[in-house]
């Protein structure tokens, strides 16, 4: 009995370490099941998993940049320019009197889109050993300039209409809702493993604690890096994929406004913004407690400018915690290595 | 590890079942939450009962920066009061993305009537779906879209007629005073719906009074400030007597202010170097000049007359009426040297004038 409540206490104990978030994300689900009118019908329900489902595919590959110590703006721009070009095939190219080819075509190329922009950043950081700040930065200025440039080469309007129908279903359109809820569910599944299952994931960490530490140790910290930023981009084009499809058009404004919560989500879940501590699980949290916040603010009327205050505030306490529990987790691992010792 | 996978996970589901029972009783006193079980079913309750008192209208806005936005705002709130409306707002802060995700939540919470000032007319086209789907009345406001499928309603302001009124308002004072004038017409990008509306209506007033106005030179500008600058440059050397300058938008004063600074023409009415300048928009910055003596007309949106038109119809599609046109026309306001007194202070950029 004894040491059945133990482990519940050790539990929790793991848990507030591990996630604190999770705790404050079930306070507020319960109230907002209970309070906010409307919440917990079956519309909202749908309309909230769809709408975690592409900032969850984006964040998964920001956590590992995260996870090394970075960080990766030109994700907003991989999401534009993905957007665009995806839509200019379906709409413009001569393929696109044969919507099923396509589509295809527009979704490969969209992930190519990804990969370009990874690999480049990849480069600039493993190779060039440029910051990730500056050398993501200066990607995301570039491809966003290309995006709105290319959208106006093509259209004369601020974005790209006319998509085909069958497009959508990756949008979850009509009864297809699951499609992307599902497929952002295997790609959290799929970096979740990659994270901690292969050698590669549990190098990252290595990576992120320390890299010189890891490349005496023998980690391959170049290929380890160029990897992490390719992931990162291909994570971004996915995400871009299922939001051109849910906002069915193509447009160089797409995901404009989305790195705010994209970080939001990564720091308030629990994810340390100096690397090393954190992971998908957490990732997986913040994205819900972002997109319930929204929602629920939404639903409740409240005021815009006052939503922004609240997620500041949480932003704020949440990292404050992160950074208490950071280094109590950093003190522990220190003794642990000690004891060892 | 996976004990907290777990966790979450019931706790996601016994929280979803409570939820769903405990939905009724949270929500009873909400007028619209009674029909709460799906979207449809809101929609039936919306056009079995007639009343519009205590309905919900839930209004998507871009942003509120424009003081434009805060004037619609403001007189949807007042015309919603007095109706007996309740208004959401919110805010997209120049994001379609979001945009679309807001609908999608005033969808969720059961809102009767959706009024949308459009970030992008491309974007919002599935948020128009969206709420055809759930059976709610949407109204555009401001921007209309276009596409296959319309919302019940769009209040736009009347680019054509407003740029035929101000012109003519303008001839009329010219004639009383004795006057004719020989005119550069800046002209916008004519990829721009809006521009090309406003061109048409110059055009017309034009040809109707060319005992007053003599076009010396039409300068295509692009919405560019650069190109405008350089044309009207140009222009003003070329036809050194010009005495007129008819503007598409407010937005083009920097470039007529500096090529008439260039030539030494930059001066006030009654000045003896004086250019008259007829504009558009009734911006801050149109205005301003307006009251600082620089220009002697302007036509302006009505950013009041928008709002209670929008709200006016949220109340009409609720009682099951449907509108002649899908799109209604605001016919906007001339302001002119001679009326600024009187008609300014009703203009949605006057708070903002020094």
């Amino acid at each position: 009995m004894k040491s059945e409540t133990n482990g519940i206490r050790k539990g929790l104990q793991n848990i507030c370490r591990d996630a604190p978030i999770l705790p404050i994300l079930a306070v507020c689900l319960v109230i907002s099941c209970i309070f906010v009118p409307n919440f917990a019908s079956f519309y909202n329900i749908k309309v909230f998993f769809l709408q975690a489902s592409d900032l969850l595919v984006v964040c998964c590959g920001v956590t590992f940049v995260v996870l090394n110590g970075g960080i990766d703006f030109s994700v907003t721009s991989v999401l534009s320019l993905g957007s665009v070009i995806g839509a200019y095939i379906m709409v413009f190219s001569p393929i696109a009197s044969n919507p099923p080819m396509a589509i295809a075509v527009a979704i490969i190329a969209m992930l190519a889109v990804g990969a370009v922009v990874g690999l480049i950043n990849g480069f600039a950081v493993a190779v060039l050993k440029m910051p990730s700040f500056i050398a993501t930065l200066a990607t995301q200025l570039a491809f966003s300039g290309v995006a709105v440039l290319f959208c106006s080469l093509v259209t004369e309007k601020t974005s790209i209409t006319g998509l085909p129908d069958g497009f959508f279903i990756l949008g979850g359109e009509g009864g297809y809702f699951m499609v992307p809820i599902l497929i952002a569910v295997a790609a959290w599944t799929f970096c979740f493993w990659l994270l901690k299952y292969t050698r590669f994931g549990r190098s990252l960490y290595a990576v992120g604690v320390n890299p010189k530490t890891a490349y005496i140790s023998g980690i391959p910290v170049k290929k380890v890096i160029m990897l992490i930023m390719f992931i990162s981009g291909m994570m971004a084009a996915l995400a871009s994929v299922l939001s051109t499809a849910r906002n069915q058009v193509g447009m160089p404004s797409l995901g404009d406004k989305l790195f705010i919560s994209i970080m939001a989500a990564i720091i308030v879940g629990g994810t340390s913004t100096a690397g090393g501590f954190g992971g998908l699980k957490q990732t997986l949290l913040g994205v819900l407690f972002i997109t319930l916040i929204n929602n629920t603010m939404n639903l409740l009327g409240v005021d815009w400018y006052v939503i922004t205050v609240i997620q500041g505030i949480l932003i704020l306490v949440s990292t404050m915690m992160g950074m208490v529990n950071g280094i109590g987790k950093r003190k522990t691992k220190m003794m642990v290595l000690e004891a060892k010792k | 590890m996976k004990k907290i996978g777990l966790i979450v996970l019931t706790v996601l589901l016994v929280l979803t079942l409570l939820g769903c029972g405990a939905q009724p009783a949270a929500g009873g006193q909400e007028t619209s939450a009674a029909a709460s079980e799906t979207e449809t079913l809101a929609a039936e309750e919306t056009s079995a009962a007639p009343q519009t008192g205590g309905a919900k209208i839930g209004v998507s806005f871009d942003s509120l920066v424009s003081p434009f936005w805060v004037a619609n705002l403001d007189a949807m709130e007042e015309a919603s009061q007095a109706a007996g409306m309740e208004l959401v707002t919110v805010m997209a802060e120049g994001d379609a993305t979001k945009q679309n995700q807001q609908i999608e939540n005033l969808i969720a919470q059961g809102v009767d009537a959706i009024v949308c000032g459009p970030k992008d007319s491309g974007a919002i086209v599935s948020s128009v779906k969206k709420c055809k789907d759930a059976g709610i009345p949407m109204i555009m406001d401001n921007r209309s879209v276009t596409g296959d499928v319309l919302p019940d309603v769009q209040v736009v302001a009347d680019n054509k007629t407003m740029a035929t009124d101000v012109l003519d308002t303008f001839a009329e004072i010219a004639r009383k005073e004795g006057k004719s004038y020989k005119a550069i017409l800046l002209i916008g990008s004519l990829s721009d719906e809006n521009a090309v509306l406003r061109k048409q209506g110059h055009d017309e007033a034009i040809a109707a009074n060319s005992d007053v106005y003599d076009i010396v030179a039409e300068v295509p500008t692009d919405w560019n400030l650069d190109t405008a600058l350089k044309g009207l440059q140009n222009a003003l050397q070329a036809n050194p007597d010009i005495d007129l300058i008819i503007s598409p938008s407010d937005y083009l004063w920097p470039p007529i202010r500096s090529s008439l600074e260039q030539t030494g023409r930059w001066a006030k009415i009654g000045e003896e170097n004086h250019v008259a300048v007829v504009s558009f928009d009734g911006d801050e910055v149109g205005m301003q000049y307006m009251k600082d003596g620089y220009s002697e007309a302007n036509a302006a949106q009505d950013a009041v007359l928008e709002g209670q038109m929008c709200i006016e119809w949220a109340q009409k599609l609720l009682n099951g009426e449907t509108p002649e046109e899908n799109i209604l026309y605001d016919p906007g306001k001339i302001i002119t040297f001679e009326n600024f007194e009187e008609v300014g202070p009703t203009i949605y950029s006057y708070g903002l004038l020094k």
